[in-house]
């Protein structure tokens, strides 16, 4: 009984001592924050989720473009910041040669006036025929927009992840990562997510 | 600090292995439990996530604290102090459950409980999170679970409604396992954030 007794004493006490080393030997490392801005796919991606050690903000909006983007020009000074955004911008018509130089032209100025320390641009993402008869047409419109994002990338010192060739199976999207042919669905999150994250 | 922690996780097995009044499980799919009562009122916890990330930014926490029932088991008070971090040291988390419940039957299959919850992120500041929840027995076995609650989930705070079914055998000879699927729905957010979670408890 009495050798019971002094076992528990002796396991509480080296509880207490394992605790305590345990706050005092905690090493410090810098703490991420990431905003995140773009269209629905944005707006669809489970934040806390997918990035349970890190403090994100969701700045994404369904139906948004461009446009939503300059709305926010200088409010992310200093942060690092996720750009998923384009579709919207060209889903529904062909864009020109001329068009694609005046947009890529408004989306450098966009993603740059947010005053980031440091931007990761996702490319634009496929779509499916669940999503547009002119699917195709979509698609290659996307992948010359993505062509355009990339060699801006480079320039800029954005940090790009070409998504696209990944998501493509065919002509469209892979079912597999979307149900409705437009939103990734959560297997293709974790793809960015892991993306994002190797490279954070 | 691994080597701490590893140490931390042997002395509680080994004190598991000598008494009774253990816990082994998972909360909210993505957190393993296991926690030793000392003398039925005195609980200490590790609880480690399972995130599909690397090791550096898994998040550990350690619970300790004080329960106990009292008016003929009618009302439980349970005041846990908590402190967390990833293993890279990136944040730090303390803070502090205080429980209380009032269980309509001493099976606990209709139960009342709030919590508080002042919880302190090293990222994202000081906050006060809050829940309450219940439960309606639907059989001898089966509860319906509800929750409106503040408390993270994983690391920053949202208000959710949860709703699921407890599932519990009871066995005296083997002990109790209780498995509760739930639904987590975010107020202020959209619907295609509706998450599932499995918690797990045997206690034995």
């Amino acid at each position: 009984m009495e050798r019971i007794k002094y076992s528990s004493l002796i396991h509480r006490t080296l509880l207490c001592v394992l605790c305590l080393l345990l706050i005092s030997s905690c090493s410090h490392e810098d703490d991420i924050e990431l905003v995140f801005i773009g269209d629905s796919n944005i707006e669809r991606w489970d934040l806390g989720k997918f990035f349970p050690s890190f403090i994100t903000e969701n700045y994404g909006a369904s139906n948004s473009g461009i446009q939503h983007i300059e709305e926010y020009a200088g409010r992310f000074r200093g942060k690092r910041v996720v750009v998923l955004t384009g579709i919207n911008d060209h889903q529904d018509y062909e864009i020109s040669s001329i068009d694609l130089d005046n947009y890529i032209h408004r989306y450098v100025s966009a993603v740059n006036s947010l005053m980031a320390s440091k931007i990761y641009v996702f490319s634009a993402l496929p779509v499916g025929k669940e999503h547009s008869e002119n699917y195709e047409l979509v698609n290659f419109t996307t992948c010359q927009l993505n062509e355009c994002l990339r060699e801006q990338s480079r320039v800029n010192g954005w940090v790009y992840f070409d998504v696209y060739s990944i998501l493509l199976q065919g002509e469209g999207v892979n079912p597999n990562y979307s149900l409705d042919g437009k939103h990734p669905n959560d297997r293709c999150y974790e793809i960015l997510t892991k993306l994002l994250i190797q490279n954070l | 600090m691994n080597k701490i922690l590893a140490l931390f996780f042997f002395t509680l097995c080994t004190q598991m292995l000598c008494a009774q009044s253990n816990q082994i499980g998972f909360r909210d799919s993505r957190f393993f439990q296991i926690q030793h009562t000392f003398n039925r009122h005195w609980p200490v916890m590790l609880e480690h996530s399972i995130y599909s990330e690397k090791i550096s930014l898994q998040h550990f926490r350690i619970h300790a604290g004080y329960k106990h029932l009292f008016f003929d088991n009618h009302f439980s008070l349970e005041c846990l102090g908590y402190f967390g971090s990833t293993h890279k040291g990136s944040y730090q988390d303390y803070g502090a459950f205080v429980r209380l419940g009032y269980h309509f039957d001493t099976e606990d299959n209709y139960s009342l409980q709030g919590t508080l919850n002042p919880h302190y992120d090293t990222g994202l500041d000081y906050k006060t999170c809050c829940a309450i929840s219940t439960y309606v027995g639907l059989c001898h076995v089966a509860a319906l679970f509800l929750e409106y609650t503040t408390i993270p989930e994983f690391r920053q705070s949202e208000k959710c409604i949860r709703t699921g079914t407890r599932i519990r055998i009871n066995s005296p000879q083997y002990g109790t396992l209780a498995v509760t699927p739930m639904l987590s729905i975010p107020i202020q957010q959209r619907y295609e954030r509706i998450r599932l979670h499995v918690n797990f408890a045997y206690q034995f």
